[in-house]
This record gives C-alpha cells, structure tokens and sequence, in this order.
C-alpha cells in the first residue's frame, strides 16, 4: 500500500493536477498487525524500523506533495489511516467518519508522522498565544487524546479534536463524498497551490513537557487506573509528542519529530507486553490490558 | 522598636464569606478580596495610624496571573494604605495565610515591628487548573521512584492515608455529612456574622445601549454548606482519585475563593492605640512529612507547636484542622487522639470550603471570633496539611 500512494503522488506530480485518497467505507483501519506479530516474532526489528520509515516517508510525501492531496473520508480512518488524513493538504468527511489514533490499544504509538503531526498542531498554536508556549495544546489536547485511543465519533468531532483542520469539508450525504473531495482538489489546484514548506523550527515542550505527562500518568498508576506497562506507552508517547528528551523551548526539525516517535515505536514494538497487546487483540479483536 | 523577644497580639481577625469556584466570586480578583479584608480589618481599630503598619504579609497558595505581581502590594494600594506600607507575599500552599500570620508574630517579638497584618487570598476561580496557569514539573522527578510522590495529587495522597490508616468510605462520608451539618448550623445561629466583613459584588453584564447593567450582591455567607447532602447522597459519588478509592468529592475540601486578614500589635502599640487584644499568638510550628502521605502532616507539627507552648492538647478548647479530606482529618484525629467535639465545631472545609493560600487567615479569624463569644474558651489552634508533604499548626491563646 505505502508503494502504492508513492506512486500514486508520482503519478499526480507528473501527470495530473490533483490526487484524491479514496476508499470505499471504512477509509482505512491503520497497519496490518499480523505482519507486525510475525516480524516481531521473528525478530526482524531493523526491517520493521525501516517499514515505519517509508511509511513515515509517505505521509510526507502526501503533505509535500507539488499538487494538492485531498482525503475523502468516510467510516473509520484508524491509526495509520488516520495518519495519513492528517498529513492530506485538505480534507473531505463524511459526517459519519470515526477517525484516531488508536495505536496505545497495542502498546504503540503512532508512528506515520500523527505524533509529529500534533507536535506541530502545539508549536502553531504556541506561535499565535501569549507565552509561546507549546505544552498546554500537547496535555490538554493531543496527550489525552492520543493516550486515551481516542476516537471522534463525527466529521466535526474529528476537526474538533485536531485530525483535520478548520476549513476542512464536511458533506452530510456520503454519495457526495468523492464528488466533494474531486471538486476541492481541482480547485485547490486552479487556485495556484503550494505545498506547505518543511518545518525546521518547531518549538517543543522537551523534557519538562514530558515529565509533566508523567505526572498525569504516575497518578493515573498509583490511583489504579492504569498498569504499569501504559505507563510505559505514556511516557514513549509523551516523548513523541514533546519532541524527546531536549530542552524545554527548544528548535527541532520535522526530520528530529520523526526520528523520535519512530526510535520509541520500535523501543515499544521490543517490548513483550506490546507484542502480547498486538497478539492479543489479532486474537480476540479486544485490547489486552496488561 | 529596640525590644526584643515581645509577645505578639491579635486585636482583630475579619474575613470575606467563602464562595464556592465558579460561585458568587467567580468574577472578583483575588486582589479585590484582599483590599476588601485589609480595609475591614484595620477598620476595627479607627484610631490606627496606619503608617505605622511594618509590613503587610499575605499569604497564597498561587500567586500568579491575577493573584500575582506580589499580591501584598497591590492589595494594600487598591485599599487606600499609605504608599509607604510596605507588602509581601508568601507561599506554603495551603498553610500560606496561617504562616503569614507567623512571620507577622515573629517581626513583632523581633522587634522589628509594632504593628503588622497577616492575610491570605486566593482565588480558585480564576485558576485555570488546580496547579496554576502552567503546570510543569522537573524531569527529576522521575529520575528516582522515591521521588515519585512528588507529582501525586492531593487526592491521591489522600486516598494513601485512608489505606494507611484504615479510614473507611463509609466515615469519611459521615465526616463529611457532620461538617456540613455543623457549618448550617452555625450559620443559622449567625455564628460566623462577626468575622465575616460583608463583600459587595458587582457584576457587569450587557445592558442596553452599549451601557453594562451593573447588578450588585451583598455576600454574607459562606457558599459551600450544603443543605440537600446526606449519607445516601454522599455514598452514589464515585471515587476521583483510585479506582477502587474512597476519596469523592463529597468527602474532600471544595475549592473556593475567599480571602481573610489579621490585625496584630506589640504591647507597646496595644498601649499606644488603648486596644484590648483577643489572643496572643503563643507558637507555630510546621514540619515535614514523606509527600505520599502529606495529609497526615499535622500529625507532626501540633506536637512540636503545643512543646512549644508548654502545654497538653487536652488543653486545646478549639481546633480548626483543615478538611482537606476527611480521610487525613480522620487520621490526624485518631493518630493524636483529638477530641471530634474540639475540632470544627463549626463545621470545615468539606462544607465550607478551602481557598488554599487564604485557609489559614480564614480560620484564624474563626478561632478568635469563637475567643470573642466564648470566654471560657483559653487556647485555640489552627493546623492544616500541606502539599508535598508538610503539616502546620499555630496556637493562639486568649489574653
């Protein structure tokens, strides 16, 4: 499938003016687990890693790409589905949409560029308020959200809660969907679009946005509410989410953001009680709290 | 002002009702509740040159935003002190308002000053958290799992009292129902009419013609009693804190705003101004405790503030412990074997509320109300718990 979208965004740049992401309901429901288990059981750590680095890759490419990308989106658009919604110039929802990032459910985290996505979500915001501060988008919004596997049970839910953005279509009667979604991209693309420039000055909540996720996480633990191993994911996902173990108010690049988020996907797909989460829920359909 | 080693009085003790966050005060600034208790304190003693006052100190819990830029200061100012009193505010969390009181006493037995105010405000309202505008805690911290309770909530804590304690769900609730039950009934009885200094709210809506409507409110009461509460009631709240906890809403201190001042002299100036003092403050006294637990803090500190007295605590008439759960209340009560009739007779901070930095000068102010109608009552005390793991206590005792 990553192949495939590369190609396809190929194919846009040089022949097309437009590209629209598409899938019959549900949109899509994030990586194939049963070839993560299998790599992870045979240990194949390094080729998993470089996985998540084309997938990472391909977000960036649908986000970078010279002609607009527009996801049109209808029931679920889970994990790395999500993702790459997120990293669409525009998108299109039908109003019954569900869309998150679902990956804590298996003791991951999103890894396709969603953590670096929301990362970026908080230094935008941070820019315009007073302070510059990016942590109080990251723990109230994208923690939370993230931690808790949440997912938006509506097309405006999922704006609301930072999958899409203000501006984004929303069509009440699906069988207008890739009508919607066509026309917006032909517009964008008569409108003279420009791709977004690369980031490479993100400020980032560091080390002490993330020690104050772990403060919510250590309570969380000890009232009984969590196991210790979600501790565990929480804290990798607040590094993700804070740009890893730097200094509060520093600069770091799109590239750091991926880098990160990727090292701890990989550092948790190491983990027993991750691969126990994923075989258990390829088993059961269920999460496994553990 | 070159003695030394002077006792320290107080000739007067106000304080503003205490509303509930997001209540009767939710659009009253910290600072406004302060100037307001300033000026009603120093009211009841007209003949007081108020030059003469060596420093206002206040305390608070959170002194940011709009409780921030030294509160002190600013308070004194916008209640029409003289520009060269001078203001400072303090912090110990939730023994902030009783510590000033301390640091006040101190300045007098120094003899660094005659005259000099003790307060507290806070105001829970306009926190947009309960840990202040921006929460950030020390990577540290996690650095070491002993250090962990550094971050644990107070609720948390709390709920690792009642296990170490054994405080069942089932007494905190009935804890809780007695604070209630005892601060309406003080209420009805007007008990609580004269330490109370009256706060005007004005409130400022849309009126017609792009002039605001001004509606104004005379609050007289503290807001947090409840008259609808009950066992059953209180037994249908879940736990907040643990999963499987006892710690509710109903069983904890509700967060509040409020703000309350003490007046206190030398013996010099009760000569000078021909004041009858109330009480003496007699000892304080605070002292640390591992953080996990930090509700059992006046555990710690009473002993050493009662040595310091010389006295037994069977010769404490009134204690005002705070209620900042009834599961540490309990705990501190049983660990030092507390008389319940002795403490909160007028009910606590489960009812009437907890505006953390204030509390203290809150409560001081109930203590010497109960002095000035009861004479038979000789000392009293005030001790609360205190976040990461600390306990405070002050004995006053009448003169």
């Amino acid at each position: 499938m990553l192949d495939g979208l590369l190609e396809a965004v190929a194919r846009a740049e040089r022949d097309l003016d437009a590209l629209v992401i598409w899938h019959e309901p549900p949109f899509a429901v994030g990586a194939n687990l049963k070839q993560v288990a299998e790599a992870c059981a045979a240990k194949q750590f390094d080729r998993l890693e470089r996985t998540v680095a084309k997938f990472q890759q391909t977000s960036m490419r649908i986000k970078h790409a010279a002609v607009p990308v527009v996801a049109a989106v209808e029931g679920m658009a889970l994990g790395g589905g999500c993702e790459f919604v997120m990293h669409a110039s525009h998108r299109v929802f039908a109003q019954e949409s569900y869309v998150g990032l679902v990956e804590v459910g298996v003791g991951l985290i999103p890894a396709g560029g969603g953590c670096k996505e929301f990362a970026l979500q908080a230094h935008r915001m941070a820019q315009r308020a007073a302070g510059g501060d990016p942590f109080p988008f990251i723990i109230q919004t994208a923690f939370q959200t993230i931690a808790q596997a949440e997912v938006a049970k509506s097309a405006l839910a999922a704006i609301q809660m930072g999958f899409g953005q203000q501006g984004d279509d929303i069509v009440m009667h699906p069988r207008e969907l890739l009508y919607v979604a066509i026309r917006r991209a032909r517009a964008l693309a008569e409108a003279g679009y420009q791709a977004p420039l690369p980031e490479r000055q993100i400020v980032v909540a560091g080390r002490n946005g993330i020690a104050t996720c772990q403060m919510l996480l250590v309570n969380m633990l000890e009232g009984g509410f969590i196991s210790e191993y979600d501790f565990r994911v929480g804290t990798a996902l607040a590094r993700a989410l804070c740009g890893g173990e730097v200094e509060t108010g520093m600069s770091v690049s799109t590239e750091w953001l991926l880098d990160v988020e990727r090292h701890e996907f990989v550092e948790l797909l190491k983990e027993e009680k991750t691969q126990q989460r994923i075989v258990h829920m390829l088993e059961t359909g269920k999460p496994l709290r553990n | 002002m070159s003695k030394s080693m002077q006792d320290a009085y107080i000739v007067a003790a106000v304080r503003t009702p205490v509303g509930k966050k997001g209540g009767m005060f939710r659009h009253v600034r910290p600072d406004d509740m302060l100037a307001h208790v300033l000026k009603a304190v120093v009211g009841q003693v007209p003949e007081l040159d108020l030059t003469e006052i060596g420093d206002v100190i206040v305390g608070c819990a959170m002194p940011e935003a709009e409780q921030g830029m030294n509160v002190a200061r600013i308070g004194l100012l916008l209640a029409g002190f003289p520009s060269s009193v001078p203001g400072i505010t303090i912090n110990r969390f939730c023994s902030s308002g009783l510590q000033a009181v301390a640091d006040a006493a101190a300045r007098i037995r120094l003899g660094e000053a005659d005259v000099m105010i003790a307060a507290g405000t806070e105001s829970m309202s306009v926190m947009p958290q309960i840990m202040g505008n921006k929460v950030s805690i020390n990577p540290a911290v996690f650095a070491k799992e002993e250090n962990y309770a550094i971050a644990f909530g107070m609720g948390l804590t709390a709920e690792k009292v009642a296990q170490k304690w054994g405080v069942s769900r089932e007494d905190q609730d009935a804890f809780a129902l007695a604070s209630h039950q005892k601060a309406l009934a003080a209420i009805d009885q007007g008990l609580f009419r004269d330490e109370i200094a009256p706060y005007p709210v004005y409130t400022h809506l849309p009126g017609s013609n792009g002039t605001p409507r001004v509606v104004e409110h005379q609050a007289d009461t503290d807001e947090g009693p409840r008259r609808d509460t009950s066992l059953e009631t209180l037994a249908r709240l879940r736990p907040v804190f643990a999963a499987r906890g006892t710690v509710t809403a109903g069983n904890s201190s509700q967060m509040s705003d409020g703000a309350g001042a003490v007046l206190l002299m030398s013996e010099a100036a009760l000569k000078r101004y021909q004041v009858t003092p109330i009480a003496r403050v007699a000892a304080y006294a605070v002292a640390g405790v591992p953080p996990e637990i930090m509700g059992i803090g006046p555990v710690a500190a009473i002993p050493k503030a009662l040595a310091r007295v010389g006295i037994r605590q069977e010769n404490l008439d009134w204690i005002e412990l705070n209620e900042a759960f009834a599961a540490q209340s309990l705990a501190v009560m049983r660990e030092l074997d507390l008389d319940p009739a002795r403490v909160n007779p007028l009910g606590g901070a489960i009812a009437l509320g907890h505006p953390l930095g204030a509390t203290g000068a809150i409560r001081t102010a109930t203590v010497i109300s109960a002095m000035k109608r009861d004479p038979n009552l000789k000392y009293g005390m005030v001790t609360m718990c205190i976040g990461t793991g600390m306990g405070a206590a002050g004995i006053f005792e009448r003169v």
